[in-house]
């Protein structure tokens, strides 16, 4: 063959790559400059419920993000582009199928503000699945371990089921929720309040990902009469946000979802999925870059508590958690092992890229969860989420008087090592006797320290001695920014030894051990 | 010495007395560096394994060669320097095995006349390449889809005629090195499109492949293949 049939060889295969990248068509978000002549009836659009949680969190039924599109700017665009993926009151902008000439035209439409490709990816938080056929010893012994390690037996103790709180979970699907007997005592009491399916815009939600299935376990599933998760008497919303297939909208199913959720009066929304590399960076993981960030943020703005997985890339190369998890506003839970109860490895790691305290919390990341006929156990950050979506149903049945964010603030409060945290654990994992009996005990010293000769010494206390727990230490610069942080084990008295010279005049070390925490600042 | 002992024991017994079994540990501040290296940063670079096929007939029938089974095999480690979102140049340094079967029919003139069951030419290259790489579509750290256009320079380090006959219910094989009718520097340019690490890519010799001394027809110019990069 000589250069010129080459040529046309050539040609040909390029104009196959090009043509299938170039002229192809792309999702968009297409953001409008405002909402001119748009009527909103509150009493209409929200469920009764959302409208209690606005008046008695003192939210404005009248919030402009509420109101409906521009129904001319909607059919303009409707007439322009192929198709209409969804749409978000809250960002005032519609999803869309376009190709790049339609795009071009729709850009120049004086009433478009933006125009965003749609380009992502998500994650789901669990790490692997591991599912047995019956409940062997072990699981039965990590079952009680999940509800014990949050001190839920004195929520349980006390009745206090997250009756009355109404939480939405959006995930992969849901298959077997409507027949499985871990989740009966809601299916008989019609908890399940309302469901739908964002990727195909129907109400069936029972089939496809069992993820979101383990999830719902982890907040409220039950087997003769032995909690998965804490909200056994919540009220749930169910949306399907996920297909594993269609890779490029689930980030658009999920700002559908949250709007959705808010509408049909969610008070906790529980998401166990995270967007990470295939569109982001490590250094936009700052809760203001990615849309479900802001979406996230406005829903806490909204009076819900978002509670999300920190994500499982602790162990690779994107190590940091994920988005929305990044999101200021965003309950970030991280996970720790049963079985070492510290971290677990595959656990994200904080801070945001802005260098805030992520994740806010920790629950296991190895737990029961529910399978398609009984129960099993699975791994990830997935299912450290709802354990604590669960565990915040109870605490603001408890006390409804608790703004989100107020609640948000206790639950970090209640976590076994407040006040110290670290970017592996946040502040621990959250207690319910802080919501029972409003105290951790104990707070006495149960180590001290002396400085000599410029080297730092800690003992632990004999009467505090356990080789069962675990002795925590961090670096805090002067700006407040963790330096380095640790994790020891408790097998000595004398603990810790540290050679100041090695650290910054002005950094601080916290110590933790055994619910007591203290600094040393150097000089 | 019985007292270089005794302090040895003293100092062990102090160390014993003040391990700390760290657990877990993270440090921060050169974790959270800003990174530069990565799929869709200023550099990456990654290990990759392509397969492909000779994709057209030789020259001319006296060089005829059995087109399935004309091959190559690359094993190559690839650099990338991200100029911009959308445009990036790399080189490429590989090793690659190509072999050609040849067809035994009464044309047949390469290397020689001679008809045998089974005959091929083993080519084992180090390839060398530069590419101009065209980013489609905005992404995060990853790769993503692209189209590189660039040229390769080989040099073939071994050259080898493999010959199988039965005879009599023997089976004898024959393999040649030292071979001198081959040109050891050959060149062309290179195509390929990919999508994060499935690539396809196109191969078109430019150069000849046997010295013209020899008056040999040329060996197919073009291959196509799949390549495989061993990243994320």
């Amino acid at each position: 063959m000589r250069p010129k049939k080459f040529s046309i060889l050539l040609i040909i295969f390029l104009s196959f790559t090009i043509s299938s990248s170039v002229f192809s068509q792309n999702n968009y978000w297409v953001f409008f400059k405002d909402k001119k002549d748009v009527t909103f009836n509150p009493y209409q659009y929200f469920d009764n419920k959302a409208i209690e949680r606005r008046v008695s969190l003192g939210i404005s039924l009248y919030d402009s993000t509420d109101f409906p599109l521009n129904n001319n700017y909607k059919k303009s665009i409707v007439s322009l582009c192929d198709s209409v993926i969804n749409e978000s009151r809250w960002f005032n902008a519609m999803a869309i199928k376009a190709t790049n000439n339609q795009i071009a035209s729709i850009k120049n439409l004086s009433f478009v503000e933006e125009v965003q490709l749609i380009n992502t990816y998500a994650i789901y938080t669990s790490y692997q699945n591991d599912f047995d056929t019956s409940v062997l010893t072990t699981k039965r012994d990590l079952l009680k371990q999940q509800i014990e390690a949050m001190g839920g037996n004195l929520f349980i103790a006390n009745g206090i089921d997250g009756k009355g709180i109404r939480i939405a979970i959006f995930d992969g699907g849901f298959p077997t929720v409507d027949k499985n007997p871990v989740f009966e005592h809601i299916r008989k009491d019609n908890r399940i309040i309302k469901t739908w399916d964002f990727t195909k815009n129907k109400e069936f939600v029972y089939g496809y990902n069992l993820h979101g299935t383990m999830v719902m376990s982890c907040i409220g599933g039950m087997i003769n009469g032995v909690k998965l998760g804490l909200a056994t008497g919540a009220e749930f919303l169910l949306a399907r946000t996920e297909v594993n297939t269609e890779p490029y909208s689930e980030e658009v199913n999920w700002l559908a979802a949250v709007e959705w959720a808010d509408k049909n009066g969610a008070d906790i929304i529980n998401s166990s999925l995270g967007y990470t590399y295939h569109r982001y960076f490590n250094n936009q993981m700052d809760g203001k870059t990615s849309l479900v960030s802001r979406a996230a943020n406005l829903a806490a703005r909204k009076g819900m508590l978002v509670v999300n997985a920190a994500g499982n890339d602790g162990d690779n190369n994107w190590k940091y958690i994920g988005t929305p998890a990044d999101a200021d506003s965003a309950l970030s839970i991280g996970g720790i092992d049963p079985k070492t109860n510290y971290h677990i490895s595959f656990s994200s790691l904080g801070p945001t890229s802005d260098k805030r305290m992520k994740p806010n919390v920790c629950a296991f990341g190895s737990v029961v969860v529910a399978k398609k006929e009984g129960i099993g156990t699975s791994q990830g950050t997935s299912f450290s989420s709802p354990l604590v979506a669960g565990f915040a149903a109870c605490a603001w049945q408890l006390d409804r008087t608790l703004t989100n964010m107020q609640l948000f603030k206790e639950i970090e409060k209640s976590a076994n090592l407040y006040p110290y945290f670290d970017y592996a654990h946040g502040y621990g994992v959250p207690q319910a006797n802080y919501f029972i009996n409003k105290s951790t005990s104990p707070k006495e010293p149960t180590f001290t320290f002396n400085v000599e000769n410029n080297e730092l010494k800690v003992a632990i206390d004999s009467t505090f001695f356990d080789e069962s727990l675990l002795f925590y230490y961090n670096i805090e610069d002067s700006n407040g920014m963790l330096e380095e942080y640790y994790v020891l084990s408790v097998n000595q008295k004398d603990i810790l030894q540290l050679d100041l010279s090695k650290y910054s005049k002005g950094d601080v070390i916290n110590f933790h051990y055994n619910y007591y925490t203290t600094s040393y600042k150097i000089n | 010495m019985k007292s270089i002992f005794t302090l040895l024991f003293i100092i062990a017994l102090m160390q014993i007395s003040f391990s700390q079994d760290v657990l877990f540990n993270e440090t921060v501040n050169s974790d959270s560096v800003i990174e530069t290296k990565g799929p869709n940063l200023k550099h990456y670079k990654h290990t990759y394994i392509g397969f492909g096929f000779a994709a057209m007939q030789s020259e001319n029938k006296s060089s005829n060669i059995e087109l399935g089974p004309s091959s190559n095999f690359i094993f190559g480690f690839r650099n990338k320097l991200k100029i911009s979102n959308f445009y990036a140049v790399g080189y490429d340094v590989s090793y690659n095995l190509s072999w050609y079967r040849l067809s035994q029919t009464k044309d047949k003139l390469t290397p020689d006349a001679f008809q045998n069951d089974k005959e091929r030419l083993t080519f084992q290259n180090l390839e060398f390449s530069v590419y101009n790489r065209f980013n489609f579509g905005k992404r995060g750290n990853i790769i993503g889809k692209f189209i590189d256009l660039g040229a390769y320079a080989d040099w073939t380090f071994l050259c080898s005629h493999f010959i199988k006959n039965k005879i009599e219910g023997n089976v004898y094989k024959t393999k040649i090195t030292h071979l001198k009718y081959y040109e050891p520097f050959n060149y062309g340019v290179l195509a390929r499109f990919g999508i994060n690490r499935y690539v396809i890519y196109a191969n078109y010799r430019l150069s000849d492949l046997f010295k013209s001394s020899y008056n040999y027809a040329e060996l197919p110019r073009l291959t196509l293949g799949v390549q495989i990069g061993l990243h994320k």
